[in-house]
């Protein structure tokens, strides 16, 4: 921070810098003392240092361009834009800076983006990503040596002490392809930067222009796929010195290149009021404000720490000097003009879904702050904690998971040996670790006919075909045929002609069930309970996927399909069945009256769902079940085969649904011994915000990720749980496996109950499910590979005690088994090999291990050599998540009278 | 320093299934109306600001299942609360008939500390639908609130935004009052949360 001090001290000396006015409101604030310590302002002196290349840059002697051509000053590859949620929109396309004329007269750096596609000549291309890679790499380069003094890291190519100059045909502005943009940089009012740590997979940034007409699109880093920034990443981590202060959490992306590079080019200046915001050649007003602003609001924070009765005044006072300063600052530039900048760009980026942009403003606190006047707003909602309290069952789920805790939480001898032996820290999946797993291309219906000989027998084994399908799903087309299959409706080990046999006694069982209630609809009637039951069908399946055009209310006569169906399908209501035809016109709120359905496939479902009441009287209707059967009806389209696959699907849903809750309590409670387990800090935080019992997960668990995922992910999703090929509670790692892609984000950034429920409840349609799937099977793989080290060390400790061996080995056994997690999975491979970097800190941990002081997770009462000598018990509960056997729990008998409730 | 504070007031809505529980919600929140909603599954919560007696106020409007073996998830979220909303639907009388045992579900639930002052409030939803379906007169429905404790009735239409201002503005009057009383028991524990957070509170953001 040398360096810093010095630049504070001149500015001290000397107010008349351009940016120094505000300085001298800081001097007279007596709250501002602190100032100098606050990293935030680093960037002035980097901005003060970087302005004289800026100029000198300016004095240098102008060549000419080649006629025709413009200079590519930078450009980066893989920068997005996101037109939709939906990842197939993205377009990829290249951010550069284009200087067009040579001369002093017309100096103008253009800012540009446009899509990949644009550059339809190789060689145009080329040059963009020969520029991408020379460029940003020399970049670091340059300031890698500036820090250091040897470079012995790099590469010779980049030794060179010739600068290669990069020409594009000037043509290519003109030509740039739809969505492109370009902008003068004296043009850009500011730029806001989202850095990937923020819980954004890619770093972004938005342009703010001067003018209020322009507005661009917000630009996504894709650095997974830039190849500039994984080497510039590969050369920092080449170089990274562990005990350097400056690297402290910083994550590099592709934002960090394209700053360095801008402020080669024109005064960058952060704003000290919201750190994410770059302001582009800023005029002294809008500095002074910002500085001002926040000297006050950063020395309330660092008010004394250790004086903590006493304040209480002090930050009443503070507070009302900012409301004050606020109060009378309310016209200032900044606020009008970057708020309505934001405000304009965010309502005008027409091409952007509505739903992006309100997950700009939602869940950025930045923005939202700056938004609503922030500071005031936010200190005085943080005095207000909202407490919410748990629920009686979820406190009695609670107490058992802390009466389980002490268990359930490995100690630290168990924590390194697993450590040791899976590489890494165990309860973190690594990037490259995920990476390094693709799913499968989904099984074709060719691929599917060979896997069946000529009479219909398959001739593989059931593991295989189910190890297939878990790995890839199945093709649309081939669905109606595998999920009987998977469900259990018909053998594997049939032949078709018997498979046609057993669908054909299905029928007509599907038909005894139906005459149950339809013969004599009328006694059924009078049943109150029963009218109860159909009434909730109805209300439901009104509201089940109605977006899909096979529930919309028909708008011609029936498709061929329909047609198909009524053979099976004598409807009950011949009231309605005439309507058919009448109604062209039907309006909205037609196609929502519930006693009026029309859509001949909500009147099957709703068939389905009452002769399932009558099939499963304990049971009967419960919510959700529509969301269950939905899916199956899709596929196939025909009553009979609709409800065997559905009565079938229930018989491992029904847990769900039993009365008392208990089959979704106990659910949740195995998933918290499995939170516990396999990421106990997360678990340790859920705790701190009262969200350990897991209450989010209620709605997954409920209609397996029904309502969290487009509707034919679920599909696919559904057929690859159904499989159970490592285990029937697959669904409990899938959800794991969000936890655990979210655990950097929920533990920075959530601190209570409503707001872990809020983030998990807005991940729904945002999930990316080949990751999770991936995820969730690394987690299980994990997790058994934990079960047998456990059960393995155990043993060992067993018989160590058996013979009276000093247990001094116990740590230090068996390293044979390392690689077989590796070998579980095609290409799947664990961190060990792939960073050296970590594995040597990992064996410097190890050797350590009887000095290791953990520094979290540490329970008071807790004596090492206690723990040391007790054996790690693995529950029940856990070891059964190992199992391939569905788990059934039935509703109990429905007592007379009881309500359907 | 209550007046400084910000405040939240956290209210619960509770009614039958698909009486409207999530339309109202929304439409008051988000001014939106949409026959899509899916029936709610777990529980979900809106916020809103609002002005009210000059006091800037935060509404938490929670959101639950409205089939009752889910109430047992739903009472996680009945504690704290401020005020209790019950909807019914007008065109059907058997949720117009729960509406007391709802009440007392909740009180039960929520462990109210003085049940007898709670405040609720009671909404006859879905007055859009043709009078001919009605099932419910506003005269009976106003002789339930005056039996059930002079409870504040509106008659809402979540689709075409009748009486949805009015209805949440009386909700936030009565939560808020609720807020005050509560504030007071509590006001001890306040310097408490000042302090621990104050100490938290991190400063800028590494980017």
């Amino acid at each position: 921070m040398g360096t810093h001090k010095n630049t504070l001290q001149s500015q001290e000396k000397s107010p008349n810098l351009s940016n120094g006015g505000s300085l001298s409101d800081a001097v007279t604030n007596p709250l501002s003392l602190t100032k100098s310590n606050d990293n935030s302002n680093d960037n002035l002196n980097i901005n003060l240092n970087n302005s004289s290349p800026y100029n000198s840059l300016r004095k240098k002697k102008i060549s000419t361009y080649p006629p025709g051509k413009a200079k590519l000053l930078w450009t980066k590859s893989k920068v997005y834009i996101h037109l939709t949620k939906n990842k197939s929109d993205n377009i990829s396309g290249f951010l550069s800076l284009i200087k067009v004329y040579p001369t002093s007269i017309n100096n103008e750096i253009l800012l540009t983006w446009f899509p990949e596609s644009t550059l339809s000549n190789s060689n145009d291309r080329a040059i963009f990503e020969s520029c991408d890679l020379y460029i940003n790499l020399n970049q670091y380069k340059s300031n890698y040596n500036s820090n250091n003094h040897d470079n012995h890291n790099f590469p010779n190519s980049f030794n060179t002490n010739k600068k290669k100059v990069f020409f594009i045909n000037s043509s290519i502005l003109q030509s740039m392809g739809a969505y492109s943009f370009q902008t003068p940089l004296s043009n850009i009012f500011s730029i806001q930067a989202r850095v990937p740590s923020l819980g954004w997979w890619w770093g972004s940034i938005i342009i703010n222009s001067r003018s209020q007409f322009d507005t661009f699109p917000i630009l996504f880093f894709h650095d997974d796929e830039s190849i500039s920034t994984q080497k510039e990443q590969k050369f920092k981590n080449k170089d990274f010195n562990p005990f350097s202060s400056n690297n402290e959490g910083q994550l590099f992306w592709g934002g960090d290149q394209f700053f360095t590079i801008l402020k080669k080019y024109i005064l960058v200046e952060r704003s000290s009021l919201d750190s994410s915001f770059f302001l582009i050649n800023p005029n002294s007003d809008d500095l002074n404000y910002t500085k001002l602003v926040t000297t006050d609001y950063k020395s309330i924070n660092k008010n004394d720490p250790n004086n903590q009765g006493a304040n209480n005044n002090n930050i009443n006072e503070s507070i009302e000097k900012i409301r004050h300063t606020l109060q009378n600052i309310s016209v200032n530039k900044i606020v009008t003009s970057a708020k309505w900048t934001i405000l304009e760009s965010l309502a005008r980026v027409s091409m952007l879904a509505k739903s992006k942009v309100d997950e700009l403003v939602e869940e950025n606190p930045k923005v939202k702050a700056l938004l609503n006047k922030p500071e005031v707003v936010k200190i005085n909602n943080d005095f207000d904690t909202a407490r919410v309290y748990l629920a009686k069952w979820a406190l009695a789920i609670s107490e058992q998971a802390e009466k389980n805790k002490i268990d359930l939480i490995l100690d630290k001898n168990y924590q390194n040996l697993l450590n040791k032996e899976l590489g890494g820290n165990f309860s973190n999946l690594s990037i490259q670790e995920i990476s390094k797993i693709h799913r499968r291309k989904e099984i074709s219906p060719v691929e599917w006919s060979s896997f069946f000989d000529s009479n219909g027998n398959l001739i593989l084994t059931v593991n295989e075909v189910k190890e297939r399908i878990f790995h890839g799903g199945l093709n649309e087309t081939i669905r109606s045929q595998a999920w009987l299959f998977l469900l259990d409706v018909v053998p594997w080990d049939s032949s078709t002609f018997e498979r046609n046999q057993i669908i054909k006694s299905l029928r007509s069982d599907y038909q005894h069930y139906l005459n149950l209630w339809k013969i004599d609809i009328e006694e059924k009637q009078k049943d109150e309970y029963w009218v109860d039951q159909k009434f909730r069908i109805e209300k439901d399946i009104n509201r089940t996927d109605r977006d899909l055009s096979l529930y919309k209310n028909p708008k011609k006569s029936s498709t061929q399909k329909d047609k198909q169906n009524q053979s099976h399908n004598k409807d009950e209501n011949n009231d309605n069945d005439n309507d058919n035809d009448n109604d062209h016109n039907d309006n909205d709120d037609e196609e929502h009256n519930i006693s009026n359905i029309k859509n001949e496939h909500l009147k099957n479902l709703r068939e389905i769902l009452i002769t399932y009441n009558e099939y499963n009287q304990n049971l009967g209707y419960v919510q959700g079940m529509t969301d269950l059967l939905s899916p199956l009806y899709y596929i196939f389209q025909d009553n009979a085969l609709s409800f065997w696959c559905f009565a079938k699907f229930m018989e491992r849903m029904e847990r769900n649904f039993v009365r008392d809750q208990s089959g979704m309590k106990n659910q949740m409670l195995v998933l918290t011994e499995l939170v516990q387990f396999m990421l106990p800090e997360l678990y340790l935080h859920l705790e701190k915000c009262d969200s350990n019992q897991l209450f989010f997960f209620f709605r997954m668990l409920l209609v397996w990720f029904k309502r969290e995922f487009e509707f034919n992910d679920t599909l696919r999703l559904w057929e690859i749980f159904w499989t159970d090929y490592y285990t029937s509670e697959f669904h409990l790692f899938f959800a794991l496996s969000i936890l655990s892609k979210h655990e950097v984000i929920i533990k920075r950034h959530l601190r209570q109950f409503d707001e872990v429920l809020r983030y998990i409840n807005d991940l729904a349609l945002t999930m990316d499910i080949n990751d999770l799937l991936i995820r969730s099977e690394l987690l299980f793989l994990r997790f058994r590979r934990m079960i047998e080290i456990i059960d393995r060390e155990n043993d060992m400790k067993e018989r160590a005690k058996m013979y009276k061996v000093p247990n001094e080995s116990e740590v230090e056994t068996e390293v044979e088994t390392e690689t077989e997690l590796e070998n579980d999975i095609n290409n799947a491979s664990t961190s060990n090999n792939i960073n050296p970097r970590i594995n040597r800190i990992n064996a410097n941990r190890i050797s350590k291990t009887k000095t290791f002081k953990p520094s979290e997770q540490k329970k008071p009462n807790e004596s090492t050599s206690d723990k040391k000598n007790k054996n790690y018990k693995i529950s029940e509960s856990l070891r059964a998540l190992l199992s391939k056997e569905i788990v059934v729990q039935k509703e109990v008998e429905r007592e007379p009278g009881m309500g359907g409730g | 320093m209550s007046s400084r504070k910000k405040t939240l007031l956290k209210v619960i809505i509770l009614g039958d299934s698909g009486v409207g529980k999530t339309s109202l919600m929304q439409q008051f929140v988000n001014n939106k109306f949409s026959h899509q909603y899916k029936a709610t599954i777990g529980a979900d919560f809106l916020t809103k600001e609002m002005l009210i007696e000059d006091k800037n106020v935060t509404i938490q409007l929670w959101d639950t299942a409205g089939q009752e073996r889910f109430q047992s998830l739903g009472v996680a979220f009945y504690r704290g609360a401020d005020c209790c909303v019950l909807v019914y639907d007008v065109t059907n009388s058997k949720s117009f008939e729960n509406l007391s045992s709802w009440k007392d579900e909740f009180l039960i639930q929520a462990n109210v500390k003085n049940p007898d002052n709670f405040p609720f409030v009671i909404l006859g939803n879905k007055i859009d639908l043709e009078e001919n379906k009605r099932a419910i007169t506003t005269k009976k429905a106003l002789s339930l609130c005056e039996s059930l404790g002079n409870i504040p009735y509106f008659e809402t239409s979540a689709k075409e935004n009748v009486n949805i201002e009015v209805a949440f503005d009386i909700v936030a009057r009565n939560a808020l009052q609720q807020e005050l009383e509560n504030d007071a028991e509590f006001n001890e524990d306040y310097s408490d949360a000042i302090n621990i957070h104050i100490n938290g509170e991190q400063s800028g953001c590494a980017c």
